[in-house]
């Protein structure tokens, strides 16, 4: 099996869709993935830093250099073409799970009537 | 930041301990960072419940994080075997005492809880830790054989 087959873990999904927009640090990662999640998934510095490190091991992000005015405490992420890669995988397996649960409702709907 | 956050930050910190050292080494100073930033953000929404869901939070995350990734490391794992153990027997042992007094008394039940208790589990605990700190620095120095 391929790793973009391989389905992601809820943290790391958001993790990876948060630096689609844009290289960032773990609390900016935090932020958007919550604002991304409608506030219905909280990523917390454990889980945030025990993902990263995992997507760091696979090479779906990487490390990069961050703004010359920004907190030089602070490491920012950037998504590597595997990460791209593993994203799009998961978006398209989403679709697919939408589109055939759409598919199954209106079968389930036109049953009942 | 006001005494309240500082204070959290502080113990955030010292919990910080209970993560994998390879974690802790390489992103523990930005984990504090993250949870620093996060508690304020929180005390300007909610102030004192804000807080309070930023903590339940991380102790969350040390059950489901840090926890499971220390499974494998004896140092964490005897002692906390031996101070749950210890606990429960003695726990248990005072119990039975208890029912066997027609009369307790408030100040006696806390007094025993603290020396009968919670005294012997954390020592045992920590000659556990000890034991197998002593241990794993012995079982290393065999395995050179040339």
């Amino acid at each position: 099996m391929e790793q973009s087959d391989q389905q992601l873990a809820p943290a790391a999904f958001l993790i990876l869709f948060a630096l689609a927009t844009g290289d960032k640090h773990g609390y900016a990662i935090m932020q958007e993935a919550r604002k991304l999640s409608d506030d219905s998934f909280k990523i917390g510095p454990a889980t945030l830093y025990t993902t990263i490190q995992r997507l760091l091991d696979s090479d779906r992000i990487r490390e990069v250099p961050g703004p010359k005015d920004g907190d030089s405490r602070r490491k920012y992420y950037r998504l590597t073409g595997g990460g791209k890669t593993a994203l799009n995988a998961e978006l398209a397996r989403m679709e697919t799970m939408v589109r055939k649960s759409k598919a199954m409702r209106l079968r389930l709907a036109e049953s009942s009537s | 930041m006001n005494a309240l956050l500082i204070r959290s930050v502080w113990l955030y910190e010292r919990l910080l301990l209970l993560y994998p050292r390879d974690l802790r080494c390489e992103f523990g100073s930005e984990m504090i960072l993250a949870f620093a930033d996060d508690l304020e953000a929180a005390w300007g929404d909610a102030r004192i419940a804000g807080v309070a869901q930023i903590w339940w939070y991380a102790l969350r995350e040390m059950l489901t994080v840090a926890l499971p990734a220390q499974r494998s490391n004896p140092c964490v794992l005897v002692p906390a075997l031996s101070f749950v153990v210890v606990a429960s027997t003695q726990s248990a042992e005072l119990y039975l005492a208890y029912h066997q007094i027609a009369r307790i008394d408030a100040s006696w039940v806390s007094d025993s809880i603290r020396f009968a208790v919670l005294l012997p589990s954390l020592l045992s605990g920590c000659v556990g830790f000890i034991v197998t700190r002593v241990y794993a620095r012995s079982s290393i120095a065999a395995l050179q054989l040339d």
